[in-house]
């Protein structure tokens, strides 16, 4: 027989046990829907019984909570990590192609397919009778719709620009926001960790912390064993690595800096760009996440360019630039043997005859369009009037200031006194056929073809996302699988103790009344 | 595995978003009758969409000019049968007073018809079409021929047109253009071309006209037909009067062999070019003269040296012989004017093969631009039946999906708790 009163302190261990593991179901019935929260359990275990050598063996001494673990597959976590940087990055690029699509308008009544349509048609009408005001008038209003079409989108490529690199800027301060709270939270976990007990609801905000960094950079997230803590858990140090560089260890983070760029990457930026780099000056180079992504729509020109081939705001900034540039010196100058509107005479009115006009010019600083005179200046051998074209711009095309205040000037005949003259247009329309102009074809193959890529690409990112979605939601049930909290479970859990802590307080009774017996009944009266 | 609560609403969430997804993709199809709204739903659809409708939009600008070209070719063709009309009438007059039937004071009376004849031909070859001359080429704006019966140069061409090189082409396809008009020239000077040539004409430049005097050298320069300018150096004094001077001009411009004729007119310079060809012309440059003579010595002048056209001509001489009563050579000239009607009935067998042309062009537009139309169509509309159907079925699913997570969200053991 043990001894005297063991009976009593047995239920009350039966007591506590209930208590402590009804507060782990109170526990995490509380945090059923706190995102990141991992389901706790209790370990209970028999206590150490004590040895009897009257030949009835051990005998019991109740029951303790050793410990409340989280239960969490760490694996999960950095599969999580590894796809919802694909996410961040894609998510970026989609929202940013979708604006650039809505900027081009396609298919619409007002986008460049129509624009360029009403252009030729008008070129059309002024052939059939190539002295008429009306119809002149209606070429160059066509004309400076085209223009302003390509000054548009180039204003909107600008703004889409500055606020890519806008967003730069914010995704770095909440990266290092994120990093400095994952530090505190390290050095927390570190001096709970000292007395043995695993610091579960830490941990969990740490991975949640995790969880947001990994949409913005790419990480890599390792924990180093460093010996023993003296409660005897291991001392782990936690290590994350971004863009191939260590950005925490331990209790320290290297914080990413914006760097203003004194060298444009692109000729096409706009001014006032930052750089992303390391406190030892080296470039960041994200590998994921949104970070890569802002990165790549900022400065994306197509071509490998620091590993970056995507083609982003530079990029379409390009095409249309190039467009503008060949389109006007091949509608200006003639393509090979054939005239330009150049070589065309216009309407003279006192016998000074009208020629030399270039029909398409770009504005200046002001946003004023230049006349023929102001707009060659000095160009007079073939190759400055090559590079001439090269300066024009989708931002600053414009339909010349001489064809603009006068339609007698714009160049159509090649005699100077015949009105009805239009032998310059045969070219100007044939030009809509010229396959040769452009590596891609036509100017309108040309166009498509950027429309085409664009709504590839967008397609592709669209795609990329929603892919990393489903995979993001799949890991993230397989992660509830195991860390998430079933209210069923917790309620059976809950009955299963409630019922053990009244069992116990049962016990409680009979021993009282056990007791009781053997001290009033019993013995002597 | 095991299932929790959150898995089973993340889940619900997800493939409602799902099914609203697709509920609304065909809702935007069915309301905007397109397959696509942005190229990236379809970028091959978009492609083609894209290219189809620069198509269409082309074939249906080819498709007015066609009718615009069948206009000008209509009004042409009336014209010229008017004129066939005056030549026949010519010839049947020029057969009555040829057969020498008639006395000459009746055919001095045919005469005057013929006279009124002569005078319609003229004003046929100033019919406008829409405001435009439709025999000027691409002088659209000009008369051809001088209307004005008190002039002496009635009927000679105002200007000049060039039977080959004043065609004016109307594109009716890719790369296709047709000539839609006959040059004046062709019609009124048998196939040749309408000369009104300029003496003095400005091109290129600046004219440094008129010359003063009293001052600077004693030298001007001459330039022809764009070509390099050629000095001209006067001897101070030595000409005692306009007409010495002017053939001391006439042996430098020889000598040059330069076709320039130089005339004294009133005390004046004036420089004529003996070339008929309507590009011809002369600029005076750097004229600063030092001459004993009259100031304003060289005038500079704009005028025409006009030619009369074959037809003309050929009336002229037919109304020469009637009012000479010459019935033999009426007779004999009759077929001065069957040339005329044969260079006529050329043009006009020209002229219904390229309205011939056109209208096969118009039909086969029309027809292009209903199967591009059609093609456009099949390639971005929305089969409306498919799409509703598809519509209806995919409510079905949200709605299943609907009442299936009310169901599975609602109970949980605390329900049967009691």
């Amino acid at each position: 027989m043990s001894g005297s009163f063991s009976g009593f302190n047995v239920a009350v261990t039966g007591l506590f046990s209930a208590q402590k593991n009804l507060n782990v179901v109170n526990h995490n019935v509380g945090n059923a829907n706190t995102p990141g929260y991992s389901r706790q359990e209790s370990v209970q275990q028999a206590l150490r019984p004590m040895m009897v050598f009257d030949g009835s063996g051990m005998v019991g001494l109740g029951s303790s909570v050793l410990t409340v673990n989280r239960l969490r597959n760490e694996y999960m976590d950095s599969k999580y990590w590894g796809e919802n940087k694909v996410v961040g990055e894609f998510d970026v690029k989609e929202k940013m192609l979708r604006d650039v699509e809505s900027i081009f308008g396609e298919p619409s009544e007002s986008g460049i397919t129509t624009i360029m349509n009403e252009f030729y048609n008008s070129l059309h009408e002024l052939q059939k009778d190539p002295g008429s005001p009306s119809a002149r008038s209606s070429v160059s209003q066509n004309a400076v719709t085209l223009t302003r079409y390509f000054n548009n989108i180039s204003g909107y490529m600008e703004k889409l620009q500055l606020g890519m690199n806008q967003n730069i800027t914010s995704v770095i301060g909440e990266v290092n926001s994120i990093g400095e709270q994952i530090v505190k939270l390290n050095q927390q976990i570190f001096s709970f960790e000292l007395t043995g007990n695993v610091a579960n609801d830490l941990r969990d905000k740490r991975t949640l912390l995790i969880d947001k960094l990994s949409n913005l950079v790419d990480v890599r997230v390792e924990e180093v064993v460093n010996g023993k803590l003296p409660g005897g858990l291991d001392d782990k140090r936690l290590l994350i690595h971004v863009g191939g560089n260590v950005f925490i260890n331990d209790s320290r983070v290297e914080r990413m800096h914006l760097v203003p760029r004194e060298e444009e990457l692109n000729q096409e930026d706009i001014q006032g760009l930052f750089d992303v780099k390391w406190g030892n000056g080296k470039i960041i180079e994200v590998r994921g996440g949104a970070l890569k992504g802002y990165l790549e729509v900022r400065d994306g020109n197509g071509v490998n360019n620091q590993g970056n081939n995507f083609k982003g705001v530079p990029f379409y900034v390009k095409m249309l630039n190039e467009f503008v540039g060949t389109f006007a010196k091949a509608f200006n100058e003639g393509t090979g043997d054939n005239p330009g509107h150049a070589e065309g005479f216009g309407i003279s009115f006192d016998s000074q005859p009208v020629t030399g006009i270039r029909f398409f010019t770009k504005t200046d600083e002001r946003g004023i369009s230049l006349d023929t005179k102001s707009f060659l200046k000095d160009s007079n051998s073939q190759e400055e009037i090559d590079n001439l074209y090269k300066t024009l711009t989708a931002k600053n095309f414009s339909v010349s200031s001489d064809v603009l205040d006068g339609y007698f000037n714009i160049s159509v005949s090649k005699d100077p006194n015949e009105k009805g003259n239009g032998d310059i247009l045969e070219n100007l329309i044939a030009l809509r056929h010229d396959i040769g102009l452009f590596q891609e074809g036509a100017p309108e193959d040309f166009l498509r073809s950027v429309i085409t890529t664009l709504a590839v690409d967008l397609q592709q990112s669209s795609r990329m996302s929603g892919n990393s979605k489903i995979i993001i939601k799949l890991t993230e049930n397989r992660r509830l699988a195991e860390a998430g909290v079933s209210i069923d479970e917790e309620l059976t859990n809950m009955l299963k103790h409630q019922q053990a802590y009244a069992a116990s307080a049962r016990l409680i009774n009979t021993w009282s009344e056990i007791y009781e017996i053997l001290l009033n009944n019993t013995g002597i009266r | 595995m095991r299932i929790t609560n959150t898995m089973l609403v993340n889940n619900m969430l997800n493939y409602i978003n799902l099914n609203q997804t697709r509920m609304n993709k065909l809702q935007d199809q069915i309301a905007s009758g397109k397959k696509i709204s942005v190229p990236s739903d379809d970028p091959v659809v978009a492609a083609r969409t894209l290219r189809f409708r620069a198509d269409v939009s082309e074939i249906g600008q080819f498709k007015r000019n066609a009718s615009d070209a069948l206009s000008w070719v209509e009004t042409t063709e009336d014209t010229l049968d008017k004129a066939t009309e005056v030549v026949q009438r010519v010839r049947e007059l020029m057969v009555q007073g040829g057969n020498g039937t008639l006395s000459p004071s009746e055919t001095k009376s045919l005469a005057s018809e013929l006279k009124q004849l002569k005078t319609q031909l003229i004003q046929i070859g100033n019919t406008s079409y829409a405001g435009k001359y439709v025999f000027s080429g691409y002088n659209t704006d000009k008369k051809l021929l001088v209307d004005d019966e008190n002039s002496p140069d009635f009927g000679k061409f105002m200007i000049s047109v060039d039977t080959i090189d004043d065609r004016i082409n109307y594109e009716i396809g890719v790369g296709i253009s047709i000539n839609i008009n006959v040059a004046g020239g062709d019609l009124f000077n048998s196939g040749g071309n309408a000369i009104a040539n300029q003496y003095a004409k400005a091109t290129g430049g600046r004219i440094y006209f008129p010359i003063t005097l009293g001052g600077g050298e004693n030298s001007f320069q001459i330039e022809y037909n764009g070509n390099a300018p050629f000095t001209i150096e006067l001897d101070e004094g030595t000409y005692p009067n306009m007409d010495d001077l002017m053939s001391h001009v006439q042996t430098k411009l020889d000598a040059q062999g330069l076709p320039i004729k130089v005339y004294n007119i009133g005390d004046k310079l004036q420089f004529r070019s003996t070339e008929f060809s309507k590009d011809s012309s002369i600029r005076i440059l750097d004229g600063a003269l030092t001459l004993g003579l009259d100031a304003n010595l060289i005038e500079y002048k704009e005028g025409t040296l006009s030619q009369t056209g074959k037809l003309i001509t050929d009336m002229e001489t037919i109304i020469e012989l009637f009012e000479d009563g010459n019935t033999s050579g009426i007779s004999s000239s009759i077929n001065l004017i069957d040339e005329q009607i044969e260079n006529i009935l050329r043009i006009r067998a020209d002229l219904g093969a390229r309205y011939n042309r056109l209208q096969l062009t118009e039909i086969r537009l029309t027809s292009d631009e209903v199967t591009f139309t059609k093609l456009l169509s099949l390639n971005e509309d929305v089969d409306m039946a498919e799409a509703i159907f598809k519509l209806r079925n995919e409510e079905n699913i949200y709605n299943a999906s609907l009442s299936a997570g009310a169901r599975i969200i609602q109970p949980t053991l605390l329900d049967f708790l009691r």
